[in-house]
């Protein structure tokens, strides 16, 4: 019986007799094994690990659902809500959440923060309590109840020192003294649907809320009964929508309802990216295999004779198997060892280009888990793609490689070989092309026109909060005199005002009129209340017609508004209401270009641009704005004129959010860019280890092949004969490969074009470039050997083998 | 009037050098071998035949001495420039056949004049030509390992005498051969020279040296004796 410690101990002692085989084993696994290892930790935190909720699996999201406006989710409004709550049966509990934002005053500086609003059973649908004090009351959660607040972890320890005395204080909020109930976990979030959320409070809804069936405006999350499935509460909502639709057909006609599991919701944005990083890395891995089986394969025919000699002796075929085995243990282990030191450096690297996506993730190392998948992927992977070689060995006539001069041939398997080149190269193509598409996709997105200017702009938001500008006429005093005072400011070349600029994350979709029959049932447009001198302060361009005179009641409208509605007639002549029955027509005075509001990658929408002064959509009171500057300076460097303006009307209020427009749409572009980087370096990675393997093989089969070249040479053949000869025989492998890899692509187009935009995921360039590049790359990595076989003495034709 | 001389070797001498050791393969070698000559160079083992051959075949550089190829000096060529003589002038036949394994035997036959650059068509002609003359046409598209020795040897011969050089060089043609596939290979170039090729032959087996019209006995470098064939 075999003793498995002194069989591994010898097969080490083997392998460090050729310390150049086995460094370079290890190393080629160590890369492939490193960017698995890093990837699987994001994998497995973003996409494996369940969510840290208890009983998470029965986490969902509430989703209205508008079945005449395509597949777009639809937040809920107050009644539906409070219908589908009292008669869902599959549920246990169903929560409002909505994010909001608050300034925390009675500080040296008044602090916006961002806060989460929700129902008062929020934190028991999610099965999360405080860690300090409690969670909220039914009472605390009606209008004119208490007012009750519940901090993050990280503001209690930043603002109150992580005093537990602060529970049963007030603090003032928007002004209003607000009891301070609980304090969460740490790490606690629900950034999906409450971004980076520092206080919770009581969704509270108003009157005109729980009066406002069309009013849709926050999410929901609710908890399943045990053994209920999403698609059985879909089923009985939209039962209940239904019934709801008739008897409220003017809101809810074509109004349904959709259950998402909370995880899949969560994981939507990311899963597609480490799904593809995931399959790149997998790629990668796969390539380095191929290179330590080629590298195995090249050392059992160097010692083909040994063992043949070893057969002779007694050995048994299984036993030189088995050591070979246990040398491929060793090496995946020794792999493993080194991919586990790479993985942590790349993972480190991920985290850096990931920036703020990853801070969301929380922090993160290479746990338990990452070792383990590490070990058993490189030690599976080393015996997997070492066995071959070894079975290979143990297969041939052994007798053959005792006689002189036989075999040698055999032994160099140069179909396999072609073979292995030929799959790394379709490998690493298709990882090219991959990253090629994601680049191209991210030149796309700075290369579309987003319809402003974004060089030289500021922007800023502002939110007046209600208890002191409760009144419209205070709201538009103050939009007034704070535009005015900007304009008087050197530096600044335009101001305008926005309630939902571009890339401010606040948006609002409105039903309109324009007042004809054939008018826009169902239509939808993106309106905006703005202050004249917007258009020119943000850089978009007046098509037809002028801005806005100051006080004057008028909209303008964007091309794909006036093209939608006035194709045929002139757009000066047109008007627009806001829902065309309790609000008044308004003329049209311009025709401004379209603008993309929700980013580069984002479709156009029609938009309407009302004046601050008239009516919103539900007759809701302009409370925030974006401040728009066109600077002459840096847009950075009027940061200080605007806060000290600011500060000059209102000491209380604190600007937040404050960003230049390049700075939004740079960010925009982030997730592209974050993609072509990853994507990229593994291909690169991918391209390197296929060079590598090509140059390996090569080189291994040109000097098997000395001999050979030494007769043609003899016969006459010129250095560029044989340079043809050698370089030939690789790029046919590569070309193959090549070949391979491009229908690999092609299969692949429909996991790809979720990650590419402005680009066909055969987009025939990229699939030119990057067989080219292979091409090349082929060529290289046979120049070498080329050159070498190049200078091979002839004589060696005339030596007896 | 006297036979044009093909090759002519004045005072030509061989230095190896290895880890400072100097070993003198060749000394004061003069030779001349005309057209239509069939000369055997014999001699014991590390004597010089192969290291003479070499030369000879433009395979390796004399370290002194003068050689002529077809009245011309080949002395100072360029590397390219020896690899175009050894195509056109020179025809090899080796102790181990080397043909190459991938390919053909008609592929085999035909490599020099791919590099020779030869139109397809006149490869063909020359191709079947030679194979015809080493009776080996019915095997041209079998592979080498297809083939007894004997058969491999008269596809290198072909080979040999595909591209009509003027000199075929033969290092120990027999020398991996049984006697009967021998004979046969020697025989073939009997047959050859009779027709008129110009043939220089390496071998130490006396039975096939006296088929020559002269042989050179070489010993330690040295040209120590030469005899005419008794006809
Ligand atoms: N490349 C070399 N480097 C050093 N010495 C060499 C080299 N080639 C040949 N020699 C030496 O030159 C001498 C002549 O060798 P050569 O091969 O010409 O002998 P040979 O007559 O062909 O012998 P054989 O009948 O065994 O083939 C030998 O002593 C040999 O060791
Ligand atoms: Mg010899």
């Amino acid at each position: 019986m075999h003793n498995l410690s002194d069989d591994l101990r010898r097969a080490f002692i083997s392998l460090l007799k050729s310390p150049a085989f086995t460094i370079t084993s290890v190393l080629i696994l160590a890369l492939g094994i490193g960017a698995n290892a890093a990837i699987f930790s994001l994998v497995d935190r973003v996409l494996l690990r369940s969510l840290p909720f208890p009983a998470s699996e029965r986490l969902v999201v509430l989703w209205g659902h508008n079945t005449l406006r395509g597949g777009l989710t639809e937040p809920l409004s107050a009644p539906d809500f409070l219908d589908w709550q009292r008669e869902a049966g599959t549920l246990e509990g169903m929560a409002a959440v909505e994010s909001d934002g608050l300034n925390l005053t009675g500080g040296a500086e008044p602090e916006s923060l961002p806060a989460g609003r929700v129902s008062w059973n929020f934190f028991r649908v999610i099965g999360v309590h405080p860690a300090l004090g409690r969670d909220f009351t039914p009472e605390e959660d009606r209008v004119e109840g208490p007012r009750a607040v519940i901090l993050s972890d990280e503001l209690w320890k930043r603002r109150f020192g992580g005093d537990p005395g602060i529970l049963g204080r007030t603090i003032p909020l928007n002004g209003v003294d607000t009891l301070v109930v609980g304090i969460m976990p740490p790490r606690f979030s629900f950034d999906h649907y409450m971004a980076r959320a520092s206080i919770f409070l009581p969704i509270s809804f108003s009157h005109k809320q729980l009066d406002g069936r069309g009013n849709h405006f926050f999410s929901a999350v609710a908890r399943l009964k045990p053994g209920a499935t999403p698609a059985q509460c879909e089923a009985e909502l939209r039962g209940i929508a239904d019934r709801l639709a008739k008897e409220h057909p003017n809101t809810n006609a074509n109004y349904t309802a959709r259950v998402v599991p909370l995880r899949e919701e969560l994981v939507r944005n990311s899963k597609g990216t480490l799904l593809v990083l995931g399959g790149a890395v997998a790629f990668v891995l796969l390539i380095a295999c191929a290179n330590l089986m080629n590298l195995m394969l090249a050392r059992s025919a160097r010692r083909q004779r040994e063992l043949a000699i070893r057969a002779a002796l007694g050995a048994s075929p299984a036993g030189l198997v088995w050591s070979a085995l246990c040398e491929s243990l060793v090496l995946g282990f020794l792999g493993g060892l080194a991919g586990l030191a790479l993985g942590r450096w790349i993972l480190a690297g991920l985290l850096r280009v990931l920036g703020s996506e990853a801070a969301a993730i929380g922090p993160m190392h290479l746990d338990a888990r990452a070792v383990a998948f590490t070990f058993i992927l490189s030690m599976g992977s080393a015996v997997a793609f070492g066995l071959i070689p070894a079975l290979k060995a143990e297969g041939r006539h052994l007798a053959d490689s005792l006689k002189e001069g036989k075999g040698s041939s055999n032994a160099s398997h140069p179909r396999l070989r072609g073979l292995l080149v030929a799959t790394e190269t379709a490998l690493a193509t298709a990882l090219l092309i991959g990253a090629g598409l994601m680049l191209r996709s991210l030149m796309h997105l700075q290369a579309v026109d987003p319809g402003y200017r974004p060089d030289h702009v500021l922007t800023s938001r502002i939110t007046l909060p209600p208890y002191k500008y409760g009144d419209e006429a205070a709201r538009l005093a103050f939009m007034d005199e704070l535009r005015r005072r900007l304009e008087a400011t050197p530096g600044v070349v335009a101001v305008g005002l926005n309630d939902t600029s571009p890339l401010s994350g606040s948006t609002s979709t409105s039903s309109y009129d324009v007042g004809d029959q054939q008018s826009a049932d169902g239509q939808v447009a993106l309106s905006h209340h703005i202050t004249p001198g917007y258009f020119r302060a943000m850089g978009i361009p007046i098509l037809q017609g002028r801005d806005l005179a100051p006080g004057e009641a008028g909209v303008l409208i964007n091309r794909t508004f006036a093209l939608r509605h006035f194709a045929h007639s002139n757009p000066l002549a047109g008007r627009v209401s806001l829902d065309g029955q309790n609000d008044p027509y308004l003329p049209v005075v311009g025709v401004v270009g379209d603008v993309r509001h929700h980013g580069p990658a984002a479709g156009i929408m029609a938009e309407m641009y009302f004046p601050v002064t008239a009516r919103r959509a539900g007759g809701e009171s302009l409370n925030f704005f974006t401040v728009v500057l066109r600077t002459g300076p840096e847009p950075r460097t009027m940061v200080p004129a605007l806060r000290g303006i600011l500060r000059d009307l209102d000491p209380d209020l604190p600007l937040a959010g404050t960003r230049t427009m390049e700075e939004l749409l740079s960010r925009e572009r982030q997730g592209a860019q974050i993609r072509s980087i990853l994507v990229g370096s593994f291909a690169a990675l991918a391209l390197l280890l296929s060079g590598v393997g090509i140059y390996a093989v090569i080189s291994f089969l040109t000097g098997m092949r000395t001999r050979e070249i030494g007769v043609r040479m003899a016969l006459g053949a010129q250095v560029r004969d044989v340079v043809r000869l050698v370089v030939g025989q690789g790029l046919r492998m590569a070309l193959w490969g090549v070949a391979a890899g491009v229908a690999i692509s092609l299969a692949l187009g429909r996991a790809v074009d979720s990650q590419i935009t402005g680009v066909r995921s055969w987009d025939p360039v990229t699939f030119t470039l990057v067989a080219a590049v292979l091409a090349l790359v082929g060529i290289l990595a046979c120049l070498l050997p080329a050159l070498r076989a190049a200078r091979v003495d002839p004589l060696v034709a005339l030596r007896s083998e | 009037m006297s036979p044009r001389s093909i090759i002519r070797l004045e005072a030509i001498k061989k230095v190896f050098t290895t880890d400072e050791v100097e070993t003198h393969a060749l000394s004061d070698i003069h030779l001349e071998i005309a057209e239509g000559e069939f000369i055997s160079i014999a001699g014991p083992s590390g004597c010089g035949k192969s290291t003479l051959l070499s030369i000879l075949g433009l395979l390796d550089t004399p370290t002194e001495g003068g050689y002529t190829l077809n009245g011309k000096p080949v002395a100072g060529l360029s590397l390219s420039e020896r690899a175009r003589i050894r195509n056109h002038e020179i025809g090899f036949i080796f102790q181990s056949f080397n043909l190459i394994g991938d390919l053909t035997v008609y592929e085999n036959v035909e490599l020099p004049l791919v590099y020779r650059g030869l139109p397809l068509g006149e490869r063909r002609t020359r191709v079947m030509e030679a194979l015809e003359e080493v009776g080996m046409s019915h095997r041209a598209k079998h592979l080498p390992s297809q083939l007894s020795g004997g058969q491999q040897q008269r596809v290198a011969v072909a080979r040999a005498v595909g591209g009509r050089p003027s000199i075929l060089l033969a290092d120990e043609p027999t020398g991996n051969l049984d006697s009967t596939n021998g004979d046969a290979v020697m025989d073939l170039l009997k047959d050859l020279h009779r027709r008129g090729s110009t043939i220089c032959m390496v071998t130490h087996d006396a039975r096939f040296a006296q088929h020559a019209d002269r042989t050179v006995h070489l010993f330690d470098g040295r040209v120590v004796e030469e005899s005419l064939a008794k006809a």
